[in-house]
């Protein structure tokens, strides 16, 4: 009934939209479905449909598939991931196999306890040709159904999934594949409960382990649950009680309630690890101080190293996982936030949630950089598209195949001119102009033009796409804001810390990123002079730059620098750098300056360097240069220059702290109790080695054996035991800096208002949605982007497909739709032709026809002309006229032949065409039947005559005697 | 009725259980629940109860307003022995039918109404009294002081209009008790306040009188709020007027409502655009129209979460709260929906 009142209902759905590289198109024949739509089901409170996908390796014969997962949700891992599926794969799923034996004790009771119930057969999955290729799987209330992903190429699988699942008593909330150990058969599925059980059921083998079974780890829905990028058996679980735990998927679990004991204290967040003889699972849990934070989803960064947490209390909290040190935070404007992801390059956060608003956070700078307001609703989803993403150097997938007709556009995408009147002002473009290849070169010098395309689905059934260019990234002020300058200068000044300063001189411009500082004390930035800050910054200026040209680099190879073990995250590795070169020079009497509140951030920095960790912590840098640069600005200035010459030293200085790492925790057994920091260090490097114990690390020890050296000689010492001592100090210093950095005013959203991790509405550049389109009835619960197409998944079900441009289907139906243009465009030419034709025949006709009629009503008239004659001369004459008219006949005859011709054409053309109606000729009223009627009296009349005129003739010669 | 209410104890855990709190229900007078849920929203506005016990504890012997019946009331179930339990606000119901008409008989009324008259009506009782007072001193100069009810629920809406002859901008304030937002499907709160304070074109009938022009203009008009109260209420739209069948229907959409909010459409020169506000009380609609159906309130109490069904209480989790969103589909006519959602400024809690 109420139906029929709303407006809106009418509103319809969109199953195609135009971006500028082109049109996405929503394949409809490969749309996965809930096989069975029941009439009305109450999906509102049943968990999100969310969707894991993975990809499997070919055949072990041939090579690796080239496609690398796409970003989302199942597949955290990208390249890294893929590479390591190459190499690892097949021993990695046989030494899970082994030793996955004493794990599965009680696993058949798990089942039952789950009630899960296989509703096709499991042989069916092993007997089915279904080798490599995708795997997608996706929950819908109490179901999990598992299917061959086809992309965009439609299969005839679609509608028998390869494993169903029924569950009673508990609803599956989410699921992830472990590409790692995906093999052609399957890859390792872990599904999460709302009753906070994990089950991992695991290609080929029935049936599957569970983990917290008898819910004693944790009662509270699961609500994400990620495998650790690159490992085999490494799991991180997070529940609505706002707690994070990692397993071994080859652990068992406590066969009590676990007894933690405290691993590691942070700010507003302790990391527990389980109280037991043998290790069992759960191996850490992860606490935070706020209440109502139950954890909404999680994502590793790109690279691996990095883990952002979003939760329902309203933060974003990014952590080095494997030093386990808080790197920054964000808050909502209000609300929980929902989800999150990483850019491509693992620069920026981007978090949606119930503010309807997305949040794009800045790694480097530690602050919200942008907002992003499009959605009517709770934003659900956000996900970067890593295929459309631009970077200044073309790094991409190639587009310009032959199907492809935008290829051209694809090129300077996110360069184009309505982006940048949208945010841009030219007053500070310095005259580049972006619609030309070789803009994009020119850029490649100096600027960086990168266009991240973002995508964000909601609760408001909408879809929004969006561009976030750097140029945007990079203004601390947007045009939005300048209008009411007035207001947005006092505010610049007193919170947004020195930007204002900056913006006079458009140069530097660039450059704001690197001189925001995190969330601290206002005051303290106030102190900054203006000097100052243009000083710190036109030094910043190159490592700016070339750490972002870097960062590019970087992220494509990340899965490298992965493997060799943290790797640089993004492009700091230049700040780490500069941090590691100023520990050197500055070294700790540095520190002891830092005891007033400002340095503290130096304190902290300093002491997160010297205990070893490779990346995470580079971003403090970043920041802890801008503090120091009323203290020792020089310093940092100094540290640097050339920075880029040492760019793939810092890399390998990240590779050997690593190493060195290991070696130290070898060597200092890990005696885990007793003296508090020692004990915290300690564990730091058995947690890595524990961590990352898959990773070959025999690279990183082995070959840059020179550059450890080298390290060494910058850092003071690592690998020696005076260094525990002074990590010792280090963490102590780290753990109070940090606390003071942090604390307090940090997890209050009434004081973060109006920091870098909560701007005002108004201090924060405002995006718009490229696209925003209404393409569901539901609210929309997953978006993942692949290289071919992107998937949306809807609460009530069903996922769709939706394909890129210029990508098979589309092209296909393109060429047909051209096709079909074609031939109407020719059956159009046609037809006009035959019209033109009818017509000129008609005109002919009517030309011819006047006369012939004329002639024809003449004739008629003579002859019917009654005559007597007084002369036999006169009728001799007339004899004559008649025979010269006889004469006549033959042409008239051609003549009317030839007028009945045209109609007789033209009738024949309409028929041949099918052309009905509107043959009416315009040019007379003369019609062929008219004529042909007369011409036959004409001929009977023209023997009467000759007779009448013999007669005639007769008469007259018998008159005269 | 024992039995439920000990298991609301239960549920709890007595060493849960917050001290000095009182989880009472309010017994049903025939179609009473549309008082009840208000009722019970009310108590939970922190600064309103303590301003009403406050009242009472001032106010011993008065002559009887619906004020002093709701003080009564809320002095009652705050002085309760018990921790749960039921009360029949049967002075209040009776005081209150005799005060309006339109109350005085046993139809199901509508909950907004409903509040909109008693927030009024005991202002203007407050201001009364006040008036009464002043002229026993004698002194009737003094400008009108806001009363608590001001304090609590008041915020000033700004209208600014631009005439778009002569591009005047002329802006007017009005004060608000509650803000009443139209619900749009698969919404949030957040888009409707947004909506709200959309640019609205005056024309045609609807010019605007524009003092600059000295004549009747197309103008261009929005409202955003300039001072935000301590208590924001927000009326969800759902009853609308439907011509064809000549009555109000129940718009049942999904309008999802946060535990957190802050405000968008606040005015440039707005005074606490920062304000924080967190969800303390919700009243829902059950049914399928105004005058039918049940009202039931959700209410925020030291971090638990409680829903009051008249003489009813239960425990519920926080997550159970996007039940009363409304429905995505049309199909079922009857709904469970958030109506009037209560929204108490963060910055007043901790005070």
């Amino acid at each position: 009934m109420a139906m029929q009142l709303d407006p809106n209902v009418k509103d319809d759905l969109k199953t195609q939209f135009v971006t500028r590289e082109g049109t996405y198109r929503l394949m409809t024949l490969s749309e996965y479905s809930r096989p069975s739509r029941v009439g009305y089901t109450n999906s509102q409170s049943s968990p999100q449909v969310r969707v894991s996908i993975v990809t499997l390796p070919n055949a072990p014969q041939q090579a690796p598939s080239s496609s690398a997962p796409g970003a989302g949700n199942g597949s955290s891992a990208s390249a890294a991931a893929g590479n390591a599926t190459s190499s690892q794969g097949a021993t990695g799923t046989s030494a899970s196999t082994s030793t996955a034996a004493p794990a599965g004790v009680g696993s058949n009771s798990i089942e039952s306890r789950l009630h899960g119930m296989h509703m096709n057969d499991p042989n069916g999955m092993n007997g089915a040709p279904m080798c490599g290729g995708d795997r997608i799987c996706f929950n819908f209330g109490k179901e999990l159904y598992v299917y061959a992903f086809r992309g965009v190429k439609k299969g005839s699988e679609l509608s028998k999934p390869i494993d169903k699942k029924l569950y009673k008593g508990t609803n599956p909330s989410c699921h992830d594949f472990n590409a790692t150990t995906a093999t052609p058969d399957g890859a390792p599925l872990l599904v999460g409960f709302t009753t906070g059980q994990i089950q991992l059921a695991q290609p080929g083998r029935q049936p599957g382990k569970l983990y917290n079974e008898e819910r004693l780890i944790d009662k509270t829905k699961v609500t994400c649950l990620k495998w650790l990028p690159g490992s085999p058996n490494l799991f991180l679980a997070s529940h609505a009680s706002g707690h994070l735990y990692l397993y071994n998927e080859e652990l068992p679990c406590t066969p009590t309630a676990p007894n933690y004991q405290p691993f590691k204290m942070g700010d507003g967040y302790t990391i527990l690890t389980c109280k037991s003889k043998s290790t069992r699972n759960p191996l850490y849990k992860w606490v935070f101080g706020t209440e109502n934070c139950s954890i909404n989803e999680f994502s590793f960064s790109p690279c691996g190293s990095n883990l952002a947490i979003v939760s329902q209390d309203g933060f974003l909290r990014v952590f080095h996982y494997d030093t386990m040190e808080l790197l920054g935070i964000a808050r909502s404007y209000f609300g929980g936030f929902l989800c999150v992801c990483w850019s491509p390059d693992g620069k920026y956060i981007v978090v949606g949630g119930e503010d309807d608003l997305v949040t794009v956070w800045s790694l480097h700078e530690r602050r919200v950089v942008a907002r992003g307001q499009g959605h009517r609703s709770w934003v659900s989803v956000v996900a970067f598209d890593p295929y459309t993403t631009s970077y200044t150097n073309w790094d991409g997938p190639d587009f310009s195949d032959d199907e492809n007709p935008m290829s051209g556009d694809y090129r300077y995408c996110g360069n184009d001119h309505s982006n940048y009147d949208l945010y841009d002002c030219e007053k500070n473009c310095n005259g580049r102009r972006p619609n030309s290849a070789s803009f994009r070169d020119s850029l490649a010098q100096d600027k960086l033009a990168t266009s991240y395309r973002l995508g964000s689905v909601s609760q408001d059934t909408q879809l929004c796409l969006w561009d976030i260019t750097e140029d945007v990234l990079r203004h601390p002020l947007t045009l939005r804001q300048r209008v009411n300058s007035s207001a947005t200068n006092d505010i610049s000044s007193t919170t947004a810390t020195g930007g204002g300063n900056i913006q006079l001189n458009g140069d530097v411009m660039n450059d704001v990123k690197v001189i925001k500082p995190i969330a601290t004390t206002n005051t303290t930035n106030n102190t900054n002079n203006k000097d100052d800050n243009s000083c710190n910054t036109s030094s910043k200026n190159s490592s700016n730059s070339s750490s972002s040209k870097f960062s590019t680099a970087n992220c494509t190879i990340s899965s490298s620098n992965d493997s060799g073990g943290g790797g640089g995250g993004g492009g700091n590795s230049n700040c780490n750098f500069e941090q590691n070169n100023k520990n050197s020079t500055s070294s700790i009497s540095n520190k002891q300056n830092s005891s007033n509140k400002q340095a503290i951030c130096v304190g902290n920095s300093t002491s997160k360097s010297d205990t070893v960790i490779g990346t995470g912590q580079t971003v403090d840098n970043s920041t802890t240069t801008n503090k120091s640069s009323s203290g020792s600005s020089s310093k940092s200035s100094d540290s640097s220059s050339g920075l880029s010459a040492f760019n793939s030293l810092t890399q390998r200085l990240s590779n050997f702290t690593f190493g060195s790492d290991k070696k130290s925790s070898s060597s200092t057994t890990a005696t885990n109790n007793e003296h508090h920091h020692s004990h915290q260090n300690n564990n730091r490097q058995n947690h890595h080695n524990h961590h990352r114990k898959t990773f070959s690390l025999s690279k990183s020890s082995g070959s840059y054996h020179s550059s450890s050296l080298h390290h060494n000689n910058f850092n003071g010492t690592n690998l020696d035991g005076g260094n525990s001592l002074t990590s010792l100090k280090n963490s102590k210093s780290s753990q109070s800096s940090s606390a003071t950095s942090t604390t307090i005013s940090t997890y209050d959203p009434m004081k973060l208002i109006g920091t870098p991790a909560c701007p005002r509405f108004d201090e924060c550049p405002l995006l718009e949605p490229l696209i925003c389109k209404k393409i569901a009835h539901e609210r929309l619960t997953a978006l993942i982007f692949r290289e071919d197409c992107f998937l949306t998944a809807c609460q009530d079900g069903f996922i769709y497909t939706w394909a890129r441009p210029g990508y098979s289907v589309n092209a296909r139906c393109k060429r047909i739709c051209d096709q079909w243009r074609q031939r109407r465009c020719r059956a159009l030419g046609d037809a006009e032709r035959i019209l033109e034709k009818i017509d000129i025949l008609h005109l002919e006709f009517a030309k011819r026809a006047a006369p012939f009629n004329n002639w024809l009503d003449g004739i008629s008239e003579g002859f019917v002309d009654m005559f007597i004659f007084h002369m036999k001369e006169e009728i001799q004459g007339l004899i004559q006229a008649h025979d010269q008219f006889k004469a006549t006949l033959g042409e008239a005859d051609k003549e009317f032949n030839l007028i009945v011709g045209l109609v007789r054409e033209v009738g024949s053309i309409a028929k041949q065409h099918q052309i009905h109606g509107g043959l009416e000729n315009s040019y007379t009223t003369v019609t062929a039947n008219d004529l042909t009627g007369k011409w036959e009296d004409v001929r009977q009349l023209v023997p009467q005559r000759d007779q009448t005129l013999g007669n005639e003739q007769q008469n007259n010669e018998m008159l005269r005697p | 009725m024992g039995a439920n209410v000990s298991q609301l104890e239960r549920e709890i855990g007595s060493d849960f259980f917050p001290p000095n709190e009182h989880y009472f229900g309010l017994v049903n007078f025939g179609n009473t629940c549309y008082s009840n849920s208000v009722l019970q929203a009310l108590y939970f506005c922190k600064p309103f109860r303590d301003k009403v016990l406050e009242y009472k504890a001032k106010n011993k012997r008065s002559k009887e307003t619906l004020l002093s019946c709701l003080a009564d009331l809320f002095y009652s179930i705050a002085t309760q022995k018990k921790k749960v339990g039921s009360i029949a606000p049967k002075k209040f119901i009776a005081r209150l039918r005799k005060e309006k008409e339109e109350f005085d008989n046993y139809m199901q009324q509508d909950a907004h109404e409903f509040l909109n008259f008693l927030i009024n009506h005991i202002n203007e009782i407050i201001l009364a009294e006040r008036n009464q007072n002043k002229n026993k001193n004698g002194n009737t100069e003094a400008p009108p002081e806001p009363t608590w009810v001001h304090e609590i629920f008041q915020g000033i809406l700004t209208s600014e209009t631009r005439c778009l002859n002569c591009e005047t901008v002329s802006s007017k304030d009005e004060n608000f008790f509650d803000l009443q937002v139209d619900v749009d499907q698969n919404t949030s709160i957040t888009h409707c306040l947004r909506c709200f304070s959309n640019t609205e074109t005056l024309c045609s009938d609807n010019k605007f009188k524009c003092d600059n022009c000295c004549s009747y203009q197309e103008a261009q008009k929005r409202m955003r709020v300039k001072k935000l109260p301590m208590i924001l209420a927000l009326h969800l739209k759902r009853f609308k007027y439907m011509e064809q069948y000549n009555r109000h229907i129940k718009v049942s959409h999904r309008v999802v409502f946060p535990l957190e909010l802050r405000l968008f459409n606040t005015s440039d020169d707005a005074v606490n655009p920062d304000r924080l506000y967190d969800l303390v009380a919700v009243v829902i609609h059950c049914g399928s129209g105004p005058n039918r159906g049940h009202y039931i309130s959700i209410v925020k109490s030291h971090g638990l979460w409680l829903l009051f069904d008249d003489d009813m209480v239960d425990k519920i989790e926080a997550s159970t709260i996007e039940d009363f969103y409304g429905l995505t589909s049309d199909i079922q006519k009857s709904s469970e929906t958030g109506y009037i959602l209560f929204y108490q400024s963060r910055d007043c809690a901790s005070s």
